[in-house]
This record gives structure tokens, sequence and C-alpha cells, in this order.
């Protein structure tokens, strides 16, 4: 279940549109680091997350990601806004414009349409929590290669900010990671998957 | 800024302060100061979206009065500018904090 609140977790407020700037952020939207692979990413894996702490905290980032990709989202509806055609032809935005017009459409920034084997569901705790680590890592890192091509402040704001829950998403995904393996065998983590096997010894304790 | 607008701004900063103690708590349970901190800004957020709901526009579906009209439906959209961004364009700064700080309709 999930409830809708008419407000952006940060605020967004462009007062130039540039296509071009557009067609690199799209990338958050619909990328292989985007927001919209981090959210289905973790609100996936949660149904067969065995312990209900680290199964809240895929909840809670994963609806924490539908606002960052409401935000994204809105970063480049703003962008796009009244576009004229010539800023269309001469921004390169016209490839896209062909097929979407100015509406919003998840795909990388090379024009590569989401998809789904962006992210993975293993079905092990161990291995999911490490690849949403390094999910966190890598929107991180596209973050701050936006920030490197990005001078407009309006755009910059929020940019930053999201960059900065990368960080902290990193972090809580890691005390997950610690709190599943301190229920696991110590002496080898790896010994049976706590998604799938099960043992009398083992497991939620 | 506005009353409206400060309002706004203000519900934005803490709730962002309860969705960072709600992530913190979900693998810090036993954290007694956290909790603490959670009780006390979840109780001012809500204070803060039932009032300016009652004010202003519903932020929500559930704290909407639609006994009259549907007030949720004319409520602004989050991603569309805010209005007064004209205003901005004329700050020395470059930067307004009005508007910087604005999500919605003015």
């Amino acid at each position: 279940m999930w409830s809708y609140e008419k407000r952006l977790q940060f605020p967004v407020n462009i007062k130039e549109p540039d296509a071009k700037l557009a067609q690199i952020i799209i990338s958050q939207f619909g990328g292989p680091d985007g927001e919209l692979s981090a959210s289905m990413r973790y609100l996936s894996q949660r149904y067969t997350m065995p312990y209900k702490e680290v199964a809240g905290l895929l909840t809670d980032i994963g609806t924490e990601e539908l606002a960052h990709m409401e935000i994204i989202s809105a970063i480049i509806y703003q962008l796009t806004k009244n576009l004229s055609m010539e800023e269309i032809k001469e921004s390169g935005f016209d490839k896209y414009y062909v097929d979407h017009t100015l509406g919003l459409w998840p795909q990388a920034a090379g024009g590569i349409p989401f998809n789904t084997c962006e992210f993975q569901v293993k079905g092990d705790a161990i291995t999911d929590l490490t690849e949403d680590m390094a999910a966190e890592q890598k929107a991180r890192s596209t973050y701050d290669n936006i920030l490197r091509l990005v001078k407009n402040p309006d755009v910059c704001a929020p940019i930053r900010f999201l960059r900065e829950r990368e960080i902290v998403h990193f972090q809580r995904f890691g005390e997950g990671l610690r709190l599943v393996q301190e229920k696991l065998d110590s002496k080898n983590f790896y010994a049976f998957n706590p998604e799938f096997d099960k043992c009398k010894d083992c497991g939620d304790k | 800024m506005t009353e409206k607008e400060q309002m706004f701004y203000d519900i934005g900063i803490v709730d962002f302060v309860v969705v960072e103690l709600t992530e913190f708590l979900d693998v810090h349970p036993d954290c007694a100061e956290a909790l603490e901190y959670f009780k006390h800004y979840s109780k001012i957020r809500n204070q803060m979206v039932e009032e300016f709901s009652q004010k202003y526009f519903p932020i929500s579906v559930n704290h909407a009065d639609c006994s009259k009209e549907w007030t949720w439906g004319a409520a602004p959209l989050p991603w569309e500018n805010c209005p007064c961004a004209a205003d901005v364009l004329q700050d020395k700064s470059g930067s307004c904090e009005t508007c910087k700080m604005r999500e919605g309709g003015c």
C-alpha cells in the first residue's frame, strides 16, 4: 500500500529550459543506475528477505527511491517545458522528440530503453544486499558525473541532494548486511542461503 | 517568502528528518535516542501537514476536506514550476530563496 503526497521530497524550480541537460539527466530516470531501477530493485527484493528489519529497510528505501524518481522527472519535465522547434533541433533532442514529443519516457542518456536487466533479484540475502550497496555507489558516481557537466544552480541543488542520499543508503544497506551476517554462521556466511535453504539451527534466530 | 511558502518548505525539512530516522531505526531498532527524535519530529510533521492542509491545500487526500468540493484535485501539482519564478530573474544575486524553496504552485 502506498499513499501519495503532492509535494516533492526536494524542491525543483528550474527557470530556463535546457534540452541538452535533460538528455543527460534522463539517465537517472530510466538508465542503468537510475531511480526507477533503484526503486524496483529494492521493492522486488523485499518479499523473500527472511529478516523483517531488512525487509522493512528495503521497503522504506524503495519508497524513498520513488520520491527520487519524481524529483528527477520534475527536473526533466521543467528542462524540456515550452521548447521551441528550433531548440529541439539544435539541442539534439529531436531524436527523443520524434517518439515521445515532450512526454517523459524512461531511458538511459544513450537512448537505451529502461530494462529490468539493469537490476537483479537473486533471492539470496547476502547477494542482494551487496548488489544494493553497489547500486547506491553506481548512482553516486552517475550524480558525480552529472555535477561535472552541469553548472546551472537550479539543477545542481536537487542533484546534490540525491547524491547525498545515495551515500546514506549505502550506509544503511551495509548495516542491513551486517544484521544478516549476525544471524548466519560466523565461520561460514555462505553455508546456506537463508532465503531458500531450510535447516534446524539456521535462519531467523 | 510568504507564510504559506515558509510552511510548505518547513514541512519538507521536518519530513526529511522523519524519513532519515525511519531508515536509521529500521536497522537500529534499539536506539533509544533515535526513537526519541522520531517521536518528536513525526508528531511535529503530522501537525504541520494537518495545519497546512486546512489553511492552503491538501497535501494528501487524507487531509482533503471534500465535503463541499473536490479540493484534492485542485491542489497544485508538485512538478510544476513556481508561478512566482519570474520574480527570481530580477533578484540581483541570481537566486531567490522564495523560489528555490518552493515546490508545487504558489
